[in-house]
Parts: structure tokens; sequence; C-alpha cells
């Protein structure tokens, strides 16, 4: 264990000595100064999935970090002027940029740039003497333009909780969907079970349901990364390209992938409703064609009431 | 069918979705990705037992799902294995490639079909031809053995030896032939002097050599080509008699070799060897005549093939004239070709901001970039186009100097500008 964490350690000053010559300019940094920040990354990113991982890993990955943004952001914490010029005069379009993109208007975003500035600098004084810099969080994995615009969203998304907007919004939505509920429970399950027939909706509903809940649970059952898929693309309705883009595939890919994932998730639903609720292969099929008429006579309504 | 079961499962995902769906219920409450977490995901520099993690998570929780996406959509990260790569020419990987794309396909294939159409059909018709003409020596030699016969020659089963001809019409087998001939017909003067023999085959295969090195090869193998030639004697009033039967024989075998193809004033057909030598075997043979005729012979044999394509081969010369011009022109032409594509290598290359690019199929690439790199497709007046400009300005003028699509190789990472 202890021969483990000192090769761990003996890894990281190499890759930080490594770091170093490789960045265009390394702001006199050493490797004390390097190493700790490093070793903090390579803890959370790495060793954390996979304590027992190679020396070969370790060493790939500090030598994917960047260096020269890792550089300026350990000297500018550091309290090195140069290096805070260095950082304001090459990221101030990017914060402004980003901050635009999260506001609603112009004066908003200068707000929020400035705030972003502030909390960089780190107004707040910890109480061995450092400012409590957010600079502080910054790993050097990806780049420092990335990294300040997820600054950017964050602090974005955290001055609008703090303003109760998206609380309410919430509490909107969640008014919504009670009152859409209280309707359901009220109305018939679909807009084709108002047909004559009491005992043809009945069976539709309880078919429905049950398919909903075996749905359900086969959506449960899938890979994160197709349940991501999934997620991306019904639930927050995001195009193909862009769920492709969150996660890092083609939209060709992403299209073949939803495909598959459809297709399991149909003989999914089929096996739990044969399986656990006893259903024949032939109700099973006949439900799946009944409930998806009725669902898309339902959403076709939908679509209606939306437009109107 | 397998559309049909799709969109089912659609459909019903899509009703999972509304907020009365199960689904719509996510747990929450576990720790959220933290800023850090949030830009390596959006940026796809995680090792891949961490982002696995972070994709459980994502899956989840909405807040975070939305924050990545958002941040992934302005930085537009996708994964360097699964990059859309754009091909650029060069190398062999990419010759062979080029072999193969659709345009060569389309065009180049039909044409090489064409090609081999027309060299499969020259060849069938070069073989008619050659079988035409085998036809017209045989058509001959029958002629000669009609003469032969008509005069009674006792020496017509000296040409048993021309089949060869009618199997083979090319020059070096004809003068071999010929030889072959003349060993008969000196085979059948048994009375020849030795000297004046070995002498008169002298000239003989003198003059086949000019013709063909094959034909004396031939001569020199054949073991009655020693054997001596008729003796020159002094002319008698026989020979006298023999000489004017010659020239009477000699013109209408010439007639006959007119009708089958070319008319030559100075060659005669083989049957003039058995004209000459019956005239022979009557009588001394006038040395210098029979080398004269055999001369003929070896002449005629070489003439006789190469007269029945005469007016093709004139044919060919005056087409070979007629491209002359334009096939000292071609070179010319390629030349400025040359040139012109070496000006535009030349004007397809440029260097801005202190990278180099060059032009390919319409689109300026970075000369560093390599298409296993991972590259970021975007839209110039994008939302991350804009983005990219503000942290990196340098895209921003190279993507401002050089129009239509580039691609630009910045920090391990391609930028694919449209």
């Amino acid at each position: 264990m202890e021969a483990r964490s000192q090769e761990i350690e003996r890894l990281i000053k190499q890759g930080a000595s490594r770091l170093l010559a490789r960045a265009a300019d390394n702001r006199s940094l050493s490797v004390d100064a390097l190493a700790p920040r490093v070793s903090a990354a390579v803890v959370k990113y790495l060793l954390r999935g996979d304590p027992s991982t190679s020396a070969a890993n370790i060493n790939k990955f500090v030598d994917e970090m960047q260096a020269d943004d890792l550089c300026l952001i350990i000297a500018c914490e550091s309290g090195d002027e140069k290096a805070w010029n260095d950082l304001v005069a090459r990221f101030t379009a990017t914060v402004r940029s980003a901050a635009r993109s999260a506001s609603g208007s112009e004066d908003a975003a200068a707000d929020l740039a400035q705030s972003i500035w502030a909390e960089l600098y780190g107004l707040r004084v910890r109480e061995d003497g450092s400012r409590a810099s957010k600079l502080a969080y910054y790993s050097g994995r990806g780049s420092l333009a990335g990294w300040l615009r997820a600054v950017v969203a964050q602090l974005s998304v955290d001055s609008f909780r703090k303003q109760s907007k998206l609380v309410q919004a919430e509490e909107d939505a969640d008014l919504d969907r009670l009152a859409h509920d209280a309707q359901l429970s009220e109305a018939p399950a679909f807009a084709a079970s108002s047909v004559a027939n009491p005992e043809s909706a009945l069976t539709n509903r309880f078919a429905q349901t049950g398919m909903q809940e075996a749905l359900t649970q086969a959506v449960r059952e899938l890979a994160a990364e197709d349940r991501l898929l999934v997620k991306l693309y019904y639930f927050d309705n995001l195009r193909l390209r862009e769920a492709g883009v969150v996660l890092g595939v083609h939209e060709a890919t992403a299209s073949r992938r939803l495909a598959r994932i459809q297709t399991d998730l149909r003989q999914r639903v089929s096996q739990i409703l044969i399986d656990e609720r006893g259903w024949t292969k032939a109700e099973a099929e006949r439900s799946f064609a009944e409930v998806a008429q009725h669902l898309e006579t339902d959403l076709e309504a939908l679509i209606k009431e939306e437009s109107f | 069918m397998k559309q049909e079961r799709n969109n089912e499962i659609d459909l019903l995902l899509r009703r999972l979705s509304r907020p009365d769906g199960n689904g719509a219920r996510e747990q929450l409450g576990e720790q959220h990705l933290d800023t850090d977490e949030l830009s390596a995901y959006a940026q796809n520099a995680l090792p891949p037992a961490a982002r696995a993690r972070y994709i459980e998570h994502l899956a989840e929780c909405t807040s975070c799902r939305k924050l990545a996406t958002e941040l992934s959509l302005s930085l537009g990260a996708t994964t360097a294995t699964q990059v859309e790569t754009v091909p650029v020419p060069g190398g062999l990987k990419a010759f062979l490639a080029s072999l193969f794309s659709p345009l060569v396909l389309r065009y180049a294939v039909p044409a090489l079909g064409m090609i081999v159409v027309m060299v499969i059909g020259f060849a069938v018709l070069r073989r008619q031809q050659h079988s035409e003409r085998a036809d017209l020596v045989a058509q001959a030699d029958q002629q000669l053995e009609r003469v032969n016969a008509s005069n009674g020659n006792p020496a017509a089963p000296a040409s048993s030896a021309t089949p060869q001809v009618s199997l083979d019409s090319s020059p070096e087998n004809t003068a071999g032939v010929v030889n072959h001939l003349d060993t008969a017909k000196s085979a059948a003067k048994p009375e020849a002097k030795p000297e004046s023999g070995a002498a008169a085959t002298g000239i003989a295969t003198d003059s086949i050599q000019p013709v063909s090195p094959a034909s004396r090869a031939v001569s020199e193998l054949q073991p009655g080509a020693a054997a001596p030639a008729p003796a020159a004697t002094p002319a008698t009033p026989a020979d006298v008699a023999a000489q004017k039967k010659l020239d009477e024989t000699e013109k209408k075998p010439a007639a006959v070799a007119e009708t089958v193809t070319v008319t030559e004033p100075t060659t005669a057909t083989n049957a003039n060897a058995s004209v000459v030598k019956k005239a022979s075997d009557n009588k001394n043979e006038n040395a210098d005549q029979n080398a004269k005729a055999k001369t003929g012979q070896e002449t005629r044999g070489f003439y006789r093939m190469g007269e029945l394509s005469g007016a093709r081969r004139r044919e060919e010369a005056k087409r070979e004239e007629a491209d002359k011009p334009a096939a000292e022109e071609r070179p010319a032409k390629t030349t400025k070709d040359d040139a012109k594509e070496k000006d535009r290598d030349d004007a397809e290359t440029r260097s801005v901001a202190g990278r180099q690019f060059r032009k390919a199929r319409g689109i300026w690439v970075d000369t560093a970039y390599d298409s296993s790199t991972a590259t970021v497709n975007m839209a110039r007046g994008s939302e991350q186009f804009r983005a990219l400009i503000a942290d990196e300005p340098v895209i921003g003028t190279i993507a401002k100097q050089l129009d239509g699509e580039v691609i630009v190789v910045w920090k391990g990472r391609a930028y694919r500008i449209r």
C-alpha cells in the first residue's frame, strides 16, 4: 500500500515535471507547486474509478492535461500579477460571450461577467489568509476556456435559483402536472376511449398502464449511456444531432443507437409483460398495436390543443 | 415491420416522457457534478471510468444534464474515436481510396471497359487479317504447284516444304521456307560445281541477311543448305532458250502475284524458283542468274508478306504522319498543363497566422491535420463559432482570411469551420 502511494507520488512528480517542460510559458513554477494540483486531478478522475490503474494510465492522464492553462491558473493563485493580467486579457471575451448566452439582456450579461471575475479572483479570504478563489477547482483536465464557460453556466443557474425564479418555475410545472393528472383521472385515458364501448376503453387503459409500467422498468434497466440518450431525446426533446454532441458521438451513431434501443425496449417490455405479468405473446403484440394507435390519437389531440 | 414496431415503442416513450408519465420522476438529491466535472465531461476529456460514472448521474439528474447539454452544445465536443473525419488526399491509402471513389467508378470503369473491348476487337481483327494472309499465301502456293504441274517439273515435291508458309506468314519464316526451297532445288542439281555453288549460296545467304538474320540461321541449320548450288557455266544457245522460257514463265507467276496483292515489277513468285530450277535441269545454269533468282526469291518471300499488308501499311504511315504534329504538340501542351497544375498547387497553399493550409477538395486543410485528430464541426456565425473565436482569436483570423470550409488544428483538436 505504502509502495503504491510512493509509486503514484513519483509518477505525479514526473508528470508535473513533464507538464512544466511542455508548457510554452511555465510561469517559473516549480514541480512542487504543480504536483498537488496534478495529484488532485489524478485521484478525482482516475484513481477514484480505478484505484489499481496502471502507471501507463497515470502518465497518459497527466500528459493529456492542459499544461499552459494549468500553469496560468496556479500562477494566478500564487499572486502572480502578470499571470492575472494575462488571464483577464485572454479570457475576457470568453467570459463575456458565455455570460451573454446565459443572460437575457446585455446588462444582465455584464453583471454576470463581473461577478464571475470576482469569484475567480476570490473576494473572500480564508482563515489561512489565502483568497477563496474558484480557480482552485480547475483541474487542468479540460481547456480553461471550457471550464470558464462551465463556471459561468453554473453561476448563472445559482443566481437564478437565488432569485427564486427557478423554484417558482418548478412549482408552476408541478401545478401543471397536478392539473393534468386531475384531468386524466376525470377524463377517459385516451381521446379514442370516448368510443361507445366502455369495456374496450377499460381494457385499453389497463393495457396502457401495464405497458407503461413495463416500459418504465425497461428504461431503468437500460445501460447508462442508452438511458441518457433516451432522456436527452424523449425527455429533454433534443435533436439527434444535439443528443449525439452530449454523448460525444456523431448524429448517425446516435440515430443507429436509438433504433437499437427502441428494438431492445420493445423486446424487454414484451418479456416483462409475458414473464412477470402473465400476458400471452399474442396479447402483448396486440396491446402494443392498440396502445400505440391510441397514443397516436392522443398525441395528435395534444398537438391540436397546443396549436390553438 | 421493424420500423412499425419501433414506432410503437417511440410513441410509448413519448407518452412516458410527458409530465404525467412515470419516467418524469427522476432520482434527485444525489451530489451534483461540479464545474470542473461538467466542463471535463462536455469537453470529452475524462477517462472512461469517470465518464461512465458521470453518464450514470446525467441519465438521472435533470439539472446536471441540462448544464452538460448546454456546455456540450456550446463547446461541440466529439470523441476522437467516433469523430467524423475528413478525407484528405495523400498517401497510398488515400490513393487507393480515390481509385474506388464514386466519380472514378462512374466514369473510369466504363471507360476501362470500352478500352478492353476495343483491344479485344483489335486483336480479333488482327487474327482475321493473319488468316486472310495465310489463305492468300496458300493460294499463291497452289498457283505455284499448278505452274509446276503444267510444266511437268519433277522438282514439284520440293515445294512440298512450302505448306509451312501457310502456317506462319512472318517474314523470317518465309525466308526460311524460301531457303528450304533452295535446298530442295540444290538437291535436284547433282552436277553442280562445288566452288561456284558455294559462291552462289554465299550470295543467296548474303542477300537474305539484310532481310532477316533468322533466315540465315534457318539456312545454316538446314543440312542441305550447304549443298553445292548449280555451277556458273558459259551461256549456250540452250541457255538463251532457257532464259527465254524463264522470262516467259517469270511473267506468269508475277501476274498471279499481282492478282493476289500488289504489283512489284522487280519481284516474282516462288514459282520462279521452280522455273529456274527446271531450266537448269536441262542445261548448265548460269550461276549469276541462279543467284539472282535466289536473291529474288528471298526478297520476294519477304516482300510477298509485306506487300499483302502494303496498302494498310501505307495507310498507317499516312495516319502516323497526320498524328505526328498532334503528337509533337502534345508534350508542349502537357508541359503547359503541368505548369498550370504547379501554379495551382502553389496558389492552393496558403500561410495564415503562422499556419500552413492546403486546399484539398475545396477545403482549406491545416497541414498539421491528421484524420485521427478529434474534429469539432461548426458553422460560421453560429454561437459555437463565436464562442470559439472569443476563446481563440487566431482561429477567427484564419477563418476570416480563408474562404469556404476550413480545418484548423488548434491545441490538439481540429475545428472544421463551414
